[in-house]
């Protein structure tokens, strides 16, 4: 995959299932979740949306079923092969999990000296235009301990974006945020998606920011995908649970 | 990772380094490895405690140390020492140069001490072949004290020989000084006395190590157990060498004291002279016999000797039984001056049955003493009393110190 | 986790940051780093620690040494005492306590604000990046603290010695070097790269296996402590019945 003009990379997964312990958190679930688009999955607390995510990425490898990137399946790969098809995905965690120990730019152009031989200039402009598209331009030299959670949550953006991933994860992208702020969050996720053809998957319990987001939406319950559709086609689901759930949350 | 950092971090790598460099640079260069050398071999038929890197010192400079050493083929062979050699050392080691295994004070450890050889030798090749003297093993060290003890004794029996002859030469050329010679006459026989115990005291030692090295041997009892201490190895090693030097010290006395007498009649000795010079010369001579005295108490006080000297009733009469007393009376060696007086000359009996002294008994007495004053004044007097009746079983009364005298008095109840 | 399993876990933990040092890619850079935060930083703690062993250590040497009329040995002694044991046993303790809880505390953190899953998702083999990277830093930190510390100790030895008796530095190192030979010196300081080894991979294994949260990092920080200062301690006994076997001659 060239990272100069990100082709555009479906994610496709098959009869997934994990367990931790006891506990089923995915139990085959088959989901198709398209190039370019926008898939948001939504669910109670610990249903394994998250799970889901690392699953992806192959952070986490399934007990059973396949995950493809594409038409690669990453639970086939070897470690260092993995490494490779990791760098068309850009993941945006829960609480940004910048890396404490150097600055945000640092943090911001620690996956370009990894995995490019680009120019020290280069890097730097890459660097500040990925800040300066998520509003973070001045905060440059900053460490990330000194920055808010929204600050720290777009910079983390930034950093997920270094690469000019095919495929961008975000965990929770409004969690901790206040509604202006998760909105503008949201609206940075859907200029990305419509500038750079990104397939998006978002986890969220926030209804408002699932509709705004969402092509799609997926609603995972018990480990089972429960139902998939637009925002309007799950309001009138034929599940109590997830018509309740689209309501109930409205305001989350 | 700022330059400034990465510098640091180079600063601390090199600089730990350079650090641990000049430890490795102090300990070689005390092992003489960065000088220039050269090697020598040395054979040993034991090199207890020599090991790889045992230090080398030539005249106790530290010159070097053990590099190698090569296991004898066969039992009864000699282990081949190889040794690295400072080479500003090499002129002074000679082919007659000897190599050999010494302790370093008390607590430690071994060392090879390489004597400079002679100059009339050449010096030894690089890779030569040294004579080596072998580590001193305790049997060894007991043979060797026992060696000790014999030269010495008679060196004693040789001294006493002297001195007699000297004595009766001086005793029959000049008897106007017979109270002078007597009083230095008596120290000398003390001297005899001595020497004579003293071959004794050393025929003990054989006896006894003797059998110290049968029971090593076979490993039995405590005294094998404590020979095969390093301590008590350490500790014997130190009581040998005193021993010879207190024996050095009384040779010396002697032979002053043999000088000193030996002026007293030479052929140009008048007796005008000697009266001259008597003074000086008794001055002399009571220093000299002074000092043997002293040698002679400090090889009583030896470890090694201390028990031979009591063990064989060497004046200790206070805790004498009446058998010993007699057993050391019939000993020829001793040949004390004994004077008899007779009871009834020396008490009577008066009409209550008390005994007082008899008249006329105070002048016997003193005439018997005047026999003694020959004697050194502090030579032991035993006073002994036998009764006519009575049988063989006597009884020893007590004996007392009489200021610096052994005084004993024996008496039988008078019939 | 079952102990058992749990041990034979952190077995494997260990071998593999031995294996992973000599396997490519190096991450010479973060090493270098660690080596910045373990090495120069200990400098100060090490040499106070060195200075104030040197002058006790002077001092009870002196008490020992002078019944025996012994003094001018002391300077050997010390040595003996610091080289052999002392320097290597204190530096190994004193790191223990300030870089294995740094290491348990910041790698735990790392861990439960995703920063290690952070590092994976960009395609970096965080455990080479982490623990091999931290190992190596230590393990050749450790002889380099160790040196230091016996030449810190050997300047307090004579302080506290040229307070007493006026010897000069020159004399009092020249007669320190006396008695010592390689085989006390070399081994002594080489084995302290087992007690770094050991120090990193104690507290990276807690760091990285850390769970709960913030108090979690802190009960990682102390465990990697106790945990690393009793291995320490223990693998010592077998260092030294170790270098008894292959350098006889330190027996003597």
């Amino acid at each position: 995959m060239s990272a100069g003009a990100p082709a555009v990379t479906g994610v496709r997964l098959e009869h997934v299932s994990k367990a931790f312990g006891a506990l089923r958190v995915l139990d085959d679930v088959s989901v198709e979740l398209p190039a370019g688009e926008a898939t948001v999955v939504l669910g109670r607390s610990g249903t394994g949306k998250s799970v889901l995510l690392k699953h992806i990425v192959g952070l986490l490898h399934p007990d059973a079923g396949r995950v493809f990137l594409g038409d690669q399946d990453i639970t086939a790969l070897a470690p260092a092969a993995l490494a490779v098809a990791r760098r068309q995905i850009g993941f945006l965690f829960q609480n940004a999990a910048l890396f404490d120990s150097i600055t945000v730019a640092e943090n911001v152009a620690f996956p370009l000296r990894r995995h490019t031989r680009l120019p020290e200039a280069e890097i730097r402009a890459r660097v500040e235009e990925k800040l300066a598209a998520v509003g973070l331009a001045d905060a440059v030299a900053r460490m990330p301990a000194a920055l808010s959670g929204g600050m720290r949550k777009r910079a983390g953006l930034a950093r997920a974006m270094a690469l000019e991933p095919s495929v961008l994860l975000v965990d929770e992208p409004s969690a901790g945020l206040d509604p202006v702020t998760s909105e503008e969050i949201d609206d940075l996720l859907v200029r990305v998606k419509r500038e750079r053809g990104t397939t998006l998957v978002v986890v969220t319990h926030n209804i408002p920011s699932a509709r705004r987001i969402g092509d799609t939406l997926l609603f995972l319950h018990e480990g089972r995908v429960l139902a998939r559709g637009t925002a309007a086609e799950l309001e009138r689901s034929e599940h109590e649970l997830v018509r309740q759930f689209m309501h109930s949350e409205a305001g989350g | 990772m700022g330059s400034p950092r990465l510098a640091l971090v180079g600063a601390f790598v090199v600089g730990g380094l350079l650090l641990f460099a000049v430890g490795l640079f102090m300990i070689g260069d005390r092992r003489q490895l960065f000088t220039e050398h050269f090697f020598v071999v040395a054979d040993f038929g034991n090199v207890t405690g020599v090991q790889v890197g045992t230090d080398v010192r030539l005249s106790g400079l530290p010159a070097g140390e053990v590099t190698d050493i090569v296991i004898p083929p066969a039992p009864g062979g000699r282990f081949q020492v190889q040794m690295r050699v400072r080479e500003d050392l090499h002129s002074l080691v000679r082919t007659d140069s000897v190599a050999a295994v010494l302790t370093d004070g008390l607590l430690g450890s071994a060392f090879i001490q390489i004597r400079a050889g002679t100059e009339s030798a050449p010096e030894v090749a690089d890779g030569g072949t040294l004579a080596g003297a072998d580590a001193v093993q305790v049997a060894d060290l007991i043979e060797e004290g026992r060696e000790t003890f014999r030269l010495v004794a008679d060196e004693f029996v040789g001294l006493r020989q002297e001195m007699a002859e000297t004595f009766s030469g001086l005793g029959e050329t000049v008897e106007t000084t017979t109270l002078l010679i007597n009083d230095v006459g008596n120290d000398v026989r003390e001297v005899t006395t001595v020497s004579a115990l003293f071959m004794d005291a050393a025929r003990g030692v054989m006896e006894d190590t003797r059998g110290i090295v049968q029971g090593v041997a076979n490993g039995e009892g405590t005294a094998g157990k404590l020979l095969t201490d390093d301590a008590l190895y350490t500790h014997m090693t130190g009581m040998a060498s005193e021993v010879e030097a207190t024996m050095q010290a009384v040779r010396g006395s002697a032979e002053q004291f043999e000088q000193i007498v030996g002026g007293l009649h030479g052929p140009e000795s008048a007796a005008q002279r000697l009266l001259v010079d008597a003074g000086d010369v008794v001055t002399y001579a009571r220093d000299a016999m002074a000092d043997l005295a002293e040698n002679t108490e400090a090889m009583k006080r030896n470890w090694l000797l201390r028990g031979f000297f009591s063990d064989r009733g060497f004046y200790n009469l206070d805790e004498m039984t009446v058998e010993e007393y007699r057993v050391l009376l019939r000993d020829e060696r001793y040949t004390p001056l004994r004077i008899w007086l007779r009871a009834d000359v020396l008490f009577e009996t008066d009409e209550n049955g008390g005994v007082t002294l008899a008249d006329g008994a105070e002048e016997r007495i003193e005439e018997a003493m005047g026999e003694l004053l020959q004697y050194p004044r502090n030579s032991p007097l035993v006073v002994e009393g036998y009764a006519t009746a009575g049988g063989p079983g006597q009884q020893f009364i007590s004996a007392e110190p009489s200021r610096t005298t052994w005084c004993a008095r024996s008496a039988a109840r008078p019939s | 986790m079952a102990p058992l399993s749990s041990a034979g876990y952190a077995v494997a933990f260990a071998a593999r940051a031995i294996r992973e040092i000599f396997l490519p890619p190096y991450e010479i850079k973060e090493t270098a780093r660690q080596l910045y935060e373990v090495g120069w930083r200990s400098l100060p703690l090490i040499a106070v620690a060195g200075f104030a062993v040197g002058i006790v250590l002077s001092m009870h040497t002196r008490a020992s040494l002078e019944r025996f009329g012994a003094e001018a040995l002391i300077p050997a002694a010390l040595m003996l005492a610091l080289v052999r044991e002392t320097g290597p046993l204190v530096v190994g303790l004193l790191v223990a306590g300030r870089v294995g809880a740094g290491f348990g505390a910041e790698l735990g953190a790392m861990k439960v604000t995703e920063q290690i899953d952070a590092l994976e998702a960009v395609a970096v083999d965080s455990f080479k990046f982490l623990v091999v990277t931290r190992t190596l830093a230590c393990m050749l930190a450790m002889p380099i603290l160790t040196t230091v510390m016996n030449f810190t100790g050997i300047i307090g030895g004579w302080l506290a010695e040229s307070a007493i008796s006026g010897m000069s530095f020159e004399a009092y190192f020249r007669s320190a070097f006396s008695v010592v030979g390689f085989a006390d010196y070399v081994p002594g300081t080489i084995k302290t790269m087992v007690f770094g080894y050991i120090i990193a991979i104690t507290a990276c294994y807690f760091g990285v296996h850390t769970r709960g949260g913030t108090q979690g990092v802190g009960y990682s920080a102390t465990r990697s402590v106790v945990t690393a200062s009793i291995l320490l301690i223990t693998a010592n006994v077998v260092l030294v019945r170790l270098i008894f076997f292959l350098f006889p001659e330190t027996t003597g």
